[in-house]
Parts: structure tokens; C-alpha cells; sequence
């Protein structure tokens, strides 16, 4: 059976083919898929929820069949049947059966919702092994689509409009807000579990376009006001001064040159026509200042400015897009604004053409280090998900409870989570720096950083006053003139004085410092301090061990190597830890599906909504007794999947701390006092933690088995070479916006072998991937059958 | 009031295709709120139209708390019984003390539940009834289930107050599971939407459509170029810009006879301050509804998380003052009294909304005889609000002689002391036996005239009929 189907299925699974093969095989193929996984329960007598599938053929269009049908597709599309306590079928025969189930009842009329096939959560229902196969299933390519810019590339292209034409908008451009308003993109990407940018997720709704309006409004505005002292704009200059008297020709010219200018762009002549007319009615209408920025309006509302447009050029079924496409698919992809000057050069002389070119372009963009390339950071902000920290706020009854702010009144804000935040993309730059072993140096490091921004700051400072005091050396030799250096010798020592200060820190500093574990200058005066404290109750922490980081290293931006037995990968920072817990707690759940997820590529499916997933209301008891819930047999399904692999980080509390026990609230006392007193506060006690967990179901023999605790997991873990290749696949969906399929296996293949050939250099990775069929090619599904 | 003879005639959907509804018609929205309209607009034709009944949300962050909130002075909070008491006579308290001019008109419900317990905001959980994740719409809000039944030019007018958040912000309302409706949080925007530029010399909405009309090709000619599912990205994109178009076309017309201008409201100079935001949003919020540019308005406050800052208020921060923070320089100094300082001032303002609609004469009557207003917070009674928390709610209005009016509806609720920052203070707790708030939703429904027996209940869900059905303490059938 699963060879029949493994085959069928590698052969057919991509849509067109799909829909191109012929019914009797498709109804036998599904029968036989039914026969061996459905009908031993649903089978003719006494069927399970007396729905019998014995005799179902896909060949009826019965209504009575038809809404069968669909239940049985949304039960094996949602993974729901067969039962989790049964034998599985392999992901590609199941994968297969619903993609002929869906045909056929598209063929009936059944209306589905495709897009909802296309969502992150499903990237991980791809056979894994099967991708990793070696085997060619189909041709890579990217179905055509159209892509909403990310709210960063729309708002560059704005930026870049400012500075070609002089606007004097950087007020509305810049971080500073104004009576204007800052300029703000229509459309915001919200941190959530999965990736937030893929081509199927977005679509501009009536608010976001009327936004879009205002904005375009506004640079209309502005470029018409430059039209005429503007070498860009000679002949628009030309046509606006005609006004009502002006001729096609100029007309023409001016429409051409303004898309030339502004989007570099050049027009068919159906599309060239009916612009120019556009502007002359425009002219004849209204006066030409109004005329003009309705037409400038017009061409930001091309859709160019709000997608990445991608198909293949021509009528073909599958090859490259134009040239045009393949650069700002490069342009975008790595740097999230239009294509540099050289990106654009190499398209029009045609030099997109081949895999090669491509390369080259790609190497060249990611070697230069004057080119930002803030996706890099942002893929593994979201693939670890470690910046949703900040919305997570802890409360100051907590903050107090868990001993946090000895040194009196410190809240931790929401705010104060974003600190955490940057020291980790601090920690993933510096990896990116080395490129050696990326994923496996974020996984297990030793090291962190901590105000790892500063030192950056710090030196271009530095570096602007001694480039200042270099100029005045160079025309003091050159003019014998000295300049009066008194303020730059000033600003100097303000500058190291703050670097000193930043480095002692002060205030929220000290839990900034206690959370790290790390020891202040004076540790043992420190924790007499934290004694005297907590002098009315039993202190709860663990001692910090991590020694102060030197400051010079600091200074230099180098990451402090943290207590041996303290931190070891980015899912030991504070970053990850609160971004994976509540407001009042760790969140082993999610700890644990995400490295089910992300680690494994394991699929977790959706709570059912009969559930109403809380633990009991227990703040006397540790979080894994609390956890019991889940081991009831109902929610063990599930839970046996992530709760095994989150409890480990039960080392850490929900703050990121390291501990040594874990701080619950003591019931008798707490009862006692609030008898007498009822606005009393809680008083609080420890209960031991445990850290162990199990590994199982990852499908790597070398993988399953139980786990001391977080460095255990993590060792393991990054040692996999599974756990490497399911890194690489989320690669692939961040920079190309979609799931992978079978059809990209061979690209994943290289892929993957490209990281492993360059020790684990994650730019090798992304020039695999941006160099292949999969990245560079678009398909044309085939119309489907009638 | 409907009256049989105005039951609108219904069209079958499958005799309308989209193109062909928007051809007659105009819309703010897509295709979801089509239907009724294009009911309504055929009842028109044949010279039935019923009077617009509307409804207005205002939804604030950070809890509803009964003591000094809800609660009439000399009313327990506790009772294991329901309890109907009129409001005639009774003292309200400093948060809803506005509403005194319309004490007649006012219902305080207690003891309504919500699915699921909530931290710093209910976001799309409050307004849908439907527990799960918050931040994602799972299905449709009350205030849009309205919109669809009460259709409008801007079906759902949707204004958000922040303190420095974002322009437009998708937090509360949904059409549908996947289809957020967004907000608009600058003042100005949202009045250029409804009644054009501020001393704009010519007319910017035909303007606006013509642009609309030309620009709308571009997405046509691109559409054809995309083949596989993401075409219908596009089509919705094609959808919202041929709305606008509509939008604008009819907003075109109202700007030409003057009737936008007649009703235009001045925006103030300033409107830096939460305190202004809001007063600038109810402005516009009432002369839409006056207009006949919208039947249903929410207005979210918070955004359905937080307020950064209650600025016209005090200064602290809002995560702070909903943990019982004090403001020194308020009188009383007693927690959650900032809070309480600023549901006063929403309540003034939607007070001054509520006298505009009554000065503003329909039929035999006035606009406020067929409104109703929803004053609530998206958190029940407290930042950290417990499961089965009271949810306490306040109703302006009758809608036109369907709801029950001039009481204080409570159902069974207890009396609780909160932990931690609560500080011991006390706070509801409905029983598990009472009604959610779909049931009030389900309420607002029926009385609108779509009789609805559960608002987005679960198919599994075990619970009694009478947890979601509509309320009959309210209802006047």
C-alpha cells in the first residue's frame, strides 16, 4: 500500500499534476487509502460515530457523499484521524489522498480555502524524509504570486524618494514624530508563534489602502513643488506648464519619464497610452499643480510599490521571471528595499540569467558590510521567537514575590524585556560574525552578552571625535593654525565617563545583572545586601556565580562567558525564556513545541476548541505538579509531544533567571495571615525543581531517550543532523515566503550540503538557496480539470 | 420602531453575483456585509425602509470594577440570586455618573461571564465571546454581526485612542475568523474618510474615485497574470478599492448637496492627549451616526491591551494604575481611582454623543430613541481578570422599545478578594451557572431584528441554552 501510494504520491503530489490525472485512478488510489487506514473503524457494521466508509467512491457526486467527503478531507487535512493512538499513514500517502479528495470535490463544486493550505503552521507536513531523499518529485519552482511588501521595504521606498528628489521629508521619514506624523507603513507585521511575512498571508484591505493614499499624497505633494527646478522632471516640467494645451507627445514623454524616475519602470505603449491620456484629463479638469499630484498619486499606486510581482516571463508554464523581478526578488529577499544601483545594472544588462549570476549578486550583497541587511537578523528573531519577550509584562507583586527588586520599587515593565531582547540579537550578529557552525553555536554557547549594544554605540562615537581630531591635526600641518580643541577634549571624557557609568550601572541595572546571574564588582557585599533585604524572609535565589564581565572586553563588544553550568544557547537566555512564558509563570507547553516544531519538525496540532486549556489554580505548587492536567489520557495525545521537552527549562523561572528551586506561594502562612489581615501579601517558599525530560518521536534513533536537564537536551540536539536539516527548511520558508514542498527536495538537498561543505556557514546556505529552481523559477499551475 | 410591513424583503444570495452588488450599491467593506444591504436597499424600492437602528461600543482597557465603577451607592455587589432593581432614586458611581441624564434609559448588568480568564486586555476574545487565542480573530465580533444587520455606507465605523500607538490597529472587531477589521486611531484620518479634507476647496471624493477608478486597472491587468491561490489576495485588494470607489462616489454626492458639511464636526486644534484623542473620536463617531454614514460604531480605547498612558488624567503609567497604582495628585488617592477619573471622562464624551443624537429629530421622535450605547471594558472587571469573572456592563438606550431599560440587572455573582497587586480588594465572580456575554450579544442581535439563539457558541459546547440564549431580563419581546 505504501509503496502504490509513496510512488503515486512522488509522482503527482504538486497540484497541476494532481488535477491532470485521470478519475478512475484517482478513485482507486483513494479507496485503497481508505481500505487500509479508515475502515477497520468505519468500516460497515457498527462504524465509530456511525459515519461507514466502506462503500464511499469518489466517483459520487450524491450530496449525501459529497458532505461525507469533506469531513473525511478535513480529517486527515487537520491530521485528526486516524486517531493519534493509531498506526499513522506516511505524510506523503495522506498528503496525496486529500490532494485527490480536494480535486474531486472541487470537481463537484465544493468550495475550499486555499490560502489557509498555505499558512506557516502546515510547513512541518511535508515528509521529512522523503524531502531529504535525494529523489526528484516535480520541478522546483515558485507558484506565481504576488507578495505585499514587508512594512520595512514600503517605508524604504519612500525614504529612497526623499533623498533622489530632495523632499525634505526626513521629519516624517525619520524616527522623530511631527505635527505631520511619522511617516508609518499601512500595514504592520505582529509577532506571533509562526513566520509573520509569507506572499499568501497578506492582502491590503480598504483601510491599509486608504493609508497608502495619504501617504502618496503627501510625496505628490512634495515632488510637484520640485518639479521645476528638477533635472528629473524635464518634460513632466514641460507638460504640467502646457497644462490643458499640452500634446499627447508630451504627454507621453512626461509619463514615461516619471515612471523611469520614480519606479524605473519602463512602460508597454498600451499602458503608456492610457496613462498619458489619464494626465490629459487630468489637466483638462483641474489646474496643473492638482493635475500633477494626482498623476504622481496615480503612479505610487502602482502596484510595484505595494508587491513583489512574480511569474515567469512569457507565456512559459515554468522558467525565470524578467529580469526586473529577479532583482528585486534578490533586493527584497536580503535587504528588504529595492535593488542597489548594481542590482538594477545587472538586470538590465541581462546578467540575472543564470544560476551563476545570480550567485554572484547574492555573494556580493551579503560581503558588503555598507549594505543593511536586517533580514538576516530577522529570520532568527522568528524562527527562535525570541523578541515577543516584551509583551509579556511581569507585575510588580511578582517582580517582589520572586525576589527580584531588592534594591527597592523597580517594576518590570514590559519595557524592561526588550534589554534581554537586544543582548540576543547581539548574541546572533556575533554568531553571523564568526559564521562558523551557526546554528550549533546558538544552541549551545557558553557565551552571552549583556548591554551588548552599547559598545557599538559607544565606538562610532568614539570614532566620529577622533576623526574630528585627526581633521585637526591634518589642517593644523597643512596651515600651521591650531584649533582650540577644549570641547572635543570635553566631549571625550564625558564619553568614557559614560561608558564607565553605563558599565556600573545603577538602578534596574542591578536586575538587568541579577537575571544574567552575573556578580557585581563587590559580590560578597552584594549578596549581604540582598540578605538584609529579604531579613524578614527565607531568601529563595540562588547566589550569582558569573564573575563581573572585564570591562574592556565589554567595551570591545566581546560576550561574557556566563557560569558553566548557568547558560547554554539561546533557549537558556532571558530573551527566549520570557518570550516562552506567561505572565505568571514558565510556559513548558510552548518551550517544548517549539522545539518539537522548530527542531524537530514535528507537527502539534490545534487545541480543540472543547478544550479549555488552563492548569489548576495551585500557586502553592510547582509548575510540573500544576502540569498533571496534561498527563490526563485526553490531553497526553498532544502533550506527550512538548511537555517532555519544556519541563528541562524548569532549571530557569519565568523571568530568566537561573534557580536552583523553584518559588511558589506557602499556602499555611499565606492563609494565616490573611485571615488576620485580608490585604496581606502573599508569603512566599520553594519547592525542589525538576529538570529532566525525554526525548522521543524524533525519528532520529540517535536522538530518543531521557534528558538530565537543558544542556543535556541541547547537546544532543545540536549534534543531529536531522535537527540541521529541519533548520534549514525554516530557512527556506522565511527568504522564499512560503512552505516548502516535495518538489523542493533537491533544493534543500544542496542546501543543506552547502552549510554542512562550509562548516555551517549560514551565507553558504542562503546562496544555496537564493541560487536555486526553487527561489528563482515561477510555475503556472495548469488549469484544472472540468 | 419595525413594524411587520417593514420586514425588509429578502434577495437570495445566489441571485447576486459581486460585481452585480456592486454595481448598485455602496460599501465600506466587502462582500460579508453585502446581503443586507442589498435586502435593505430592495425593502427601499418598494418603499419599506425601517428606521436605522444603531449601535455604539465603547470598549476601555484595563478593567470595569463594580466598587465606585458599577455599582449604585447602597447596592451589595453580592447576591446568589437575580436581581432586577430599578434605577430611579439611586446615586451612580463616579465612573458612569454621566449617564445620569439618561437614567431612564440606562441598564448596569452584573454577574454576565466571560469564556476564559484575561491578562492585560481581551483584544478579539471580548467583543467575539470566543475563548482561545486573543490575538487572533476566530470568528465574528458582535459589533460587526450588527454592522452586517444594519447596513451603512462605513458599515463599521471602527475608531481606535491610544497613547503614541500605531495609525490604524486591528485589536477588537472581526467580519469573520481571519478578516480583523482595523481601526483608526488618528482623528483626522478617520474625519477625512467620512467628510474630506479640512477646508478642502473642491471635491476630494470625486477626486478620490476617479483616482480609484484608474488605479483599480492596474490590479485588474495584474490579476490575470496570477494564477494559483494567491489571485485571491488580489481580488480582495480589487474588492477594497472598488468599495472605496462606491464609498467615495456616494460621499461625492452628500459633499454636493452640503448635507457632509452640514454635519461635519470641528476637530480641535490640539490632540496630543488620550483625553483629547477621545473627545475628537466621539465628535466624529456622532456626526457620522447623525449623517447616516454609519449605523454602528466602536470605539476601542487601549486598543484591546493596555494604555501606555491615560495622559489628560495623570501620568502613570496604565499597566501600573490597573495593579491599583495611585496618582498623588488626584483627590482621593485611592487605587484604581485614575481609572475611574478616566471611564468618567469616556463616559462625558459619550454622554455629549448621546445629547447630539437626541437633539437630532427622526420620524416622530429623535435619533437616541433608536440607539443604543455598550460601555464596557474588554477585560471584565480588572486587568487580570479571573475565569468567570463578573462582567459588568453598562447599556444607554433602547433601540427603539426593544430592550428593557432604567435597571440594574444582576445575575448571581460573589463577592472576591483579589491576590497580588489587587491587594485585596473586591471584585465579582459570576456563577458558573450564569449567562455569558453571547448571551448578551445574542440579545443585541434579536433586538436589531436578526433573532439569534446563541452568538458564537461551540458546536460542543455542553452548557445550558440559557448560558448563551438571548436575555429575557433585557428583552422586550
Amino acid at each position: 500500500m505504501k509503496t502504490i501510494l509513496t510512488t503515486l504520491g512522488l509522482a503527482l503530489l504538486t497540484h497541476p499534476a494532481v488535477a491532470a490525472a485521470e478519475p478512475a485512478a484517482d478513485a482507486k488510489s483513494v479507496r485503497s487509502f481508505l481500505d487500509a487506514h479508515c475502515v477497520r473503524c468505519h468500516g460497515k457494521k457498527a462504524p465509530e460515530g456511525n459515519v461507514s466508509l466502506s462503500t464511499l467512491s469518489l466517483d459520487s457526486k450524491a450530496p449525501r457523499d459529497v458532505e461525507t467527503w469533506k469531513r473525511v478531507y478535513e480529517q486527515l487535512f487537520n491530521g485528526q484521524m486516524p486517531p493519534q493512538d493509531s498506526k499513522q499513514p506516511p505524510s506523503a500517502d495522506r498528503e496525496f489522498a486529500t490532494a485527490l479528495i480536494k480535486s474531486s470535490m472541487k470537481t463537484a463544486g465544493v468550495k475550499f480555502d486555499e490560502l489557509k493550505e498555505l499558512l506557516p503552521s502546515r510547513g512541518n507536513w511535508v515528509d521529512h524524509d522523503a524531502l531529504f531523499s535525494g529523489k526528484a518529485a516535480g520541478e522546483a519552482g515558485t507558484p506565481s504570486r504576488v507578495w505585499r511588501l514587508s512594512p520595512e521595504s514600503y517605508k524604504q521606498f519612500f525614504v529612497r524618494l526623499n533623498g533622489q528628489f530632495s523632499l525634505g521629508l526626513d521629519h516624517i521619514l525619520g524616527p522623530s514624530s511631527s505635527r505631520e506624523g511619522p511617516l508609518k507603513a499601512p500595514w504592520g507585521l505582529a509577532r506571533k508563534w509562526d513566520f509573520t511575512d509569507y506572499s499568501s498571508l497578506h492582502r491590503i484591505s480598504g483601510a491599509e489602502y486608504e493609508h497608502h493614499l495619504r501617504n502618496c499624497a503627501v510625496f505628490a505633494k512634495k515632488i510637484v513643488g520640485k518639479v521645476n527646478g528638477s533635472p528629473s522632471f524635464k518634460t513632466l516640467k514641460v507638460a504640467l506648464n502646457a497644462g490643458k494645451a499640452a500634446t499627447p507627445a508630451q504627454l507621453e514623454a512626461a509619463v514615461a519619464e516619471t515612471f523611469d524616475v520614480v519606479l524605473r519602470l519602463p512602460l508597454d505603449p498600451a499602458e503608456l497610452k492610457a496613462r498619458s491620456e489619464n494626465l490629459g484629463k487630468l489637466l483638462q479638469s483641474m489646474d496643473a499643480p492638482s493635475a500633477g499630484e494626482q498623476f504622481l498619486i496615480s503612479v505610487l499606486c502602482h502596484p510595484e510599490v505595494l508587491y513583489r510581482i512574480e511569474r515567469p516571463e512569457g507565456d512559459a508554464r515554468r522558467g525565470s521571471m524578467a529580469p526586473r523581478h529577479t532583482a528585486r526578488a534578490i533586493a527584497f529577499t536580503l535587504t528588504d528595499r529595492e535593488p542597489d544601483d548594481l542590482l538594477w545594472q545587472a538586470a538590465v544588462e541581462g546578467k540575472l540569467g543564470t544560476s551563476e549570476e545570480v550567485r554572484k549578486q547574492v555573494e556580493r550583497i551579503l560581503n558588503a558590510p555598507a549594505i543593511p541587511k536586517p533580514r538576516l537578523l530577522g529570520f532568527f528573531q522568528e524562527y527562535f521567537g525570541y523578541t515577543t519577550a516584551p509583551d509579556i509584562a511581569k507585575c510588580t507583586a511578582t517582580v517582589n514575590e520572586y525576589q527580584l527588586s531588592h534594591n527597592g520599587g523597580c517594576e518590570f515593565q514590559s519595557g524592561y524585556a526588550t534589554r534581554f531582547v537586544s543582548d540576543t540579537d547581539r548574541l546572533v550578529e556575533w554568531a553571523l560574525e564568526s559564521d562558523r557552525e551557526v546554528l550549533r553555536t546558538l544552541l549551545t554557547t557558553r557565551r552571552s552578552f549583556w548591554k551588548g549594544n552599547y559598545p557599538a554605540s559607544y565606538h562610532k562615537r568614539l570614532d566620529g571625535l577622533l576623526e574630528q581630531k585627526k581633521r585637526n591635526a591634518e589642517r593644523a600641518a597643512k596651515d600651521g593654525k591650531f584649533v582650540d580643541e577644549t570641547n572635543l577634549n570635553t566631549e571625550l571624557r564625558k564619553l568614557y565617563e559614560q561608558a564607565k557609568a553605563e558599565f556600573q550601572g545603577g538602578g534596574s541595572d542591578g536586575m538587568w545583572r541579577d537575571i544574567y546571574g552575573l556578580q557585581r564588582t563587590d559580590p560578597e557585599r552584594h549578596w549581604a545586601d540582598v540578605l538584609w533585604h529579604q531579613r524578614d524572609n527565607r531568601v529563595l535565589i540562588a547566589k550569582p556565580r558569573t564573575p563581573a564581565p572585564d570591562y574592556d572586553e565589554w567595551l570591545a563588544g566581546k560576550p561574557f562567558d556566563a557560569h558553566p553550568e548557568e547558560r547554554m544557547g539561546i533557549l537558556t537566555q532571558p530573551s527566549w525564556l520570557i518570550s516562552m512564558s506567561s505572565n505568571f509563570d514558565n510556559h513548558a507547553i510552548h518551550r517544548g513545541r517549539w522545539i518539537r516544531e522548530r527542531l524537530l519538525g514535528g507537527r502539534i496540532l490545534e487545541v480543540p476548541i472543547t478544550v479549555n486549556a488552563m492548569l489548576p489554580d495551585e500557586p502553592h505548587r510547582g509548575l510540573r505538579d500544576r502540569m498533571r492536567v496534561t498527563r490526563e489520557a485526553y490531553c497526553w495525545n498532544c502533550h506527550k509531544s512538548m511537555d517532555p521537552l519544556g519541563l528541562p527549562f524548569e532549571q530557569y523561572d519565568h523571568f530568566g533567571r537561573y534557580r536552583t528551586a523553584e518559588i511558589v506561594v506557602d499556602k499555611e502562612k499565606t492563609d494565616k495571615d490573611r485571615a488576620k489581615n485580608p490585604l496581606s501579601r502573599r508569603t512566599m517558599t520553594s519547592v525542589p525543581i525538576d529538570t529532566t525530560g525525554t526525548l522521543t518521536d524524533s525519528d532520529d534513533p540517535k536522538l530518543d531517550g531521557p534528558v538530565k536537564g537543558p544542556f543535556d537536551l541541547m547537546e544532543k540536539l545540536a549534534r543531529s543532523e536531522r535537527v540541521e536539516q529541519v533548520f534549514v527548511r525554516h530557512v527556506f520558508r522565511y527568504y522564499l515566503g512560503r512552505n516548502e514542498t516535495l518538489a523542493d527536495g533537491p533544493t534543500l538537498v544542496v542546501a543543506h550540503k552547502a552549510y554542512r561543505d562550509s562548516n555551517g556557514s549560514f551565507r553558504a546556505l542562503l546562496v544555496s538557496l537564493l541560487s536555486s529552481d526553487s527561489f528563482l523559477y515561477r510555475t503556472q499551475p495548469v488549469k484544472e480539470r472540468k | 420602531m419595525n413594524t411587520p410591513d417593514n420586514t425588509p424583503k429578502m434577495v437570495p444570495p445566489d441571485q447576486l453575483d459581486r460585481r452585480t452588488a456592486l454595481k448598485g450599491v455602496t460599501l465600506g467593506a466587502g462582500s460579508l456585509v453585502m446581503a443586507p444591504l442589498l435586502q435593505k436597499v430592495a425593502a427601499a424600492a418598494e418603499g419599506k425602509a425601517a428606521t436605522p437602528k444603531r449601535v455604539i461600543f465603547i470598549v476601555f482597557d484595563n478593567g470595569f470594577r463594580e466598587i465606585d465603577g458599577t455599582l449604585p451607592e447602597g447596592v451589595p455587589l453580592e447576591s446568589d440570586k437575580l436581581r432586577q432593581v430599578p434605577l430611579k432614586g439611586l446615586k451612580l458611581p463616579l465612573d458612569i455618573e454621566p449617564f445620569a441624564p439618561f437614567r431612564d434609559r440606562l441598564t448596569i448588568l452584573h454577574g454576565l461571564r466571560g469564556n476564559n480568564a484575561v491578562d492585560h486586555g481581551g483584544y478579539f476574545a471580548a467583543l467575539s465571546g470566543i475563548p482561545g487565542n486573543k490575538h487572533s480573530a476566530l470568528g465574528t465580533s458582535i459589533d460587526a454581526a450588527l454592522a452586517q444587520a444594519l447596513p451603512a455606507v462605513f458599515p463599521l465605523l471602527g475608531l481606535g485612542v491610544s497613547s503614541g500607538g500605531p495609525t490604524t490597529a486591528y485589536c477588537s472587531s472581526a467580519w469573520a475568523a481571519g478578516k480583523p477589521i482595523a481601526m483608526q486611531c488618528q482623528p483626522e484620518m478617520a474625519y477625512e474618510s467620512l467628510f474630506g479634507s479640512v477646508g478642502a476647496k473642491r471635491n476630494d471624493f470625486a477626486t478620490r474615485k476617479n483616482l480609484l477608478d484608474f488605479v483599480s486597472t492596474d490590479v485588474k491587468r495584474l490579476q490575470t497574470d496570477i494564477a494559483g491561490p494567491e489571485r485571491d489576495l488580489l481580488e480582495a485588494h480589487l474588492e477594497a478599492l472598488e468599495s472605496l470607489s462606491k464609498r467615495n462616489g456616494q460621499l461625492s454626492e452628500q459633499y454636493q448637496n452640503g448635507s457632509l458639511n452640514k454635519h461635519a464636526p470641528k476637530l480641535p486644534e490640539k490632540m496630543g492627549l488620550v483625553t483629547e484623542i477621545a473627545a475628537a473620536q466621539c465628535d466624529i463617531a456622532a456626526a457620522a451616526l447623525a449623517a447616516g454614514l454609519t449605523n454602528v460604531v466602536t470605539i476601542s480605547s487601549g486598543l484591546g491591551g493596555l494604555m501606555g498612558k491615560y495622559s489628560g488624567i495623570c501620568n502613570g503609567d496604565g499597566h501600573g494604575l490597573g495593579h491599583g497604582g495611585v496618582d498623588k495628585d488626584l483627590p482621593l488617592k485611592r487605587k484604581f481611582e485614575p481609572l475611574s477619573h478616566y471611564h468618567n471622562y469616556l463616559a462625558s464624551q459619550a454622554a455629549r454623543m448621546l445629547t447630539k443624537l437626541q437633539e437630532t429629530k427622526e420620524g416622530t421622535g429623535t435619533m437616541l430613541d433608536n440607539t443604543l450605547l455598550v460601555f464596557m471594558s474588554d477585560s471584565a472587571n480588572q486587568q487580570h481578570s479571573w475565569k468567570n469573572a463578573n462582567w459588568p456592563i453598562v447599556l444607554v438606550g433602547d433601540l427603539g422599545g426593544k430592550l428593557k431599560t432604567g435597571q440594574f440587572v444582576s445575575y448571581p455573582v460573589k463577592a472576591q478578594r483579589a491576590g497580588g497587586d489587587g491587594g485585596g480588594e473586591v471584585f465579582g465572580t459570576a456563577f458558573g451557572t450564569n449567562p455569558l456575554t453571547n448571551a448578551l450579544y445574542a440579545t443585541l442581535l434579536t433586538a436589531v431584528g436578526k433573532p439569534c439563539d446563541a452568538f458564537n457558541r461551540s458546536p460542543s459546547s455542553s452548557e445550558a441554552k440559557e448560558v448563551h440564549a438571548p436575555l429575557p431580563e433585557l428583552l422586550n419581546r
